[in-house]
């Protein structure tokens, strides 16, 4: 910014390059997810306040962990005064389906640079995972337009997120609960899905997800999902020697 | 000690997410395993999904809770008309809160 610049002339450009950001590919598909993240970034807030921690901390799980399983997960052991490993090794089970992710993420995103690589896996939760693919799938992109798409998505997630569990933390217990919000997390996964659902082979991974999760919904949180997505890649993998 | 534990269990989140991605063509997948870890995407994202439902139905008498079955197919549904991730969750709200006036006024 140069040091003329006047007040009128920054309000202007800000003005200007809202929508310039709001037209970002990544940016507008980072906002629909956060319409469906809205409650249970609520709910994950009203936990914070449910907590017997301080509040402090239990916010600091927002952007330390940046996972509403893994937020959820940490706070509920945290306050049952949960011992440093078992936490530990609570959180590495829930998350171990990231894992995947990354091996999955790693070819469609091409050669990156270091920085990214180190630094960008930060934001790498359910719904940017299955935003990257999406895209990635509509059509190829050069290394610095996915990294762009993955940047502006996970960062407008971040921003999202963390607005959330902060308002939740606030009003998330006045929200009736006959309202069902929790419902519009599934509603989001599935938005998230079924675009994606354009052959053969990608209609038998999800159908044996599927089922293999709910025959695993008795196994603790995140073991489930791991052993469902796994064993539903594996089938598909074994029967299908096609990808689409 | 809570700081701490979270500083730890951030870290060891941020490495597993890290992992296949920071290491990039330093370890090759071979093609099967590679099959296996793009075939996850569906599969794990339908696991989420099941895994949703199923936490909803909690100890109740069926796998899923009835509800969110006719607002999860109205989701579906929408999906396979538009990619507007907002018209696809006010489909499934909708139909959830018509389903469950229904069932108030049964």
């Amino acid at each position: 910014m140069t040091a003329g610049m006047t007040h009128a002339g920054v309000v202007a450009s800000g003005a200007r390059g809202l929508p310039r950001l709001r037209s970002e590919p990544g940016v507008r598909d980072g906002l629909g997810v956060l319409g469906g993240l809205a409650p249970l970034g609520g709910a994950r807030g009203a936990a914070v306040s449910d907590a017997t921690l301080h509040a402090g901390i239990g916010l600091l799980t927002s952007p330390l962990l940046f996972g509403a399983s893994l937020q959820l997960t940490a706070l509920s052991l945290l306050s049952g005064g949960a011992s440093l490993f078992s936490v530990v090794v609570a959180i590495a089970i829930v998350n171990g389906r990231s894992v995947f992710y990354s091996a999955s993420l790693r070819s469609r995103l091409g050669p990156q640079p270091r920085w990214f690589r180190w630094s960008g896996p930060y934001l790498l939760v359910d719904p940017l995972f299955a935003l990257v693919g999406q895209r990635a799938d509509r059509a190829p992109l050069a290394p610095e337009e996915i990294r762009r798409y993955y940047l502006a998505a996970g960062l407008t997630i971040w921003c999202g997120w963390q607005a959330f569990v902060a308002t939740g933390a606030l009003v998330g217990p006045a929200i009736p609960p006959w309202l069902g919000l929790e419902f519009a997390v599934p509603a989001l996964l599935i938005g998230l899905l079924v675009p994606g659902l354009r052959c053969r082979t990608s209609l038998v991974a999800a159908g044996a997800g599927f089922g293999v999760a709910l025959a695993a919904a008795g196994l603790p949180s995140g073991l489930g999902l791991l052993v469902a997505g796994a064993a539903g890649a594996l089938i598909v993998s074994i029967r299908e020697s096609r990808r689409c | 000690v809570a700081i701490l534990t979270l500083v730890i269990a951030g870290l060891v989140t941020w490495s597993m997410r890290a992992s296949f991605i920071a290491l990039g063509d330093r370890v090759t997948l071979g093609p099967f395993a590679e099959r296996v870890v793009q075939n996850a995407r569906h599969a794990t994202m339908a696991a989420l999904v099941a895994g949703a439902l199923a936490a909803a139905a909690g100890s109740g008498p069926l796998p899923l809770p009835l509800p969110w079955v006719p607002a999860a197919a109205a989701a579906a549904f929408a999906a396979t008309r538009t990619r507007n991730l907002g018209l696809i969750v006010a489909a499934g709200m909708g139909t959830l809160w018509l389903v469950k006036l229904a069932l108030a006024l049964a």
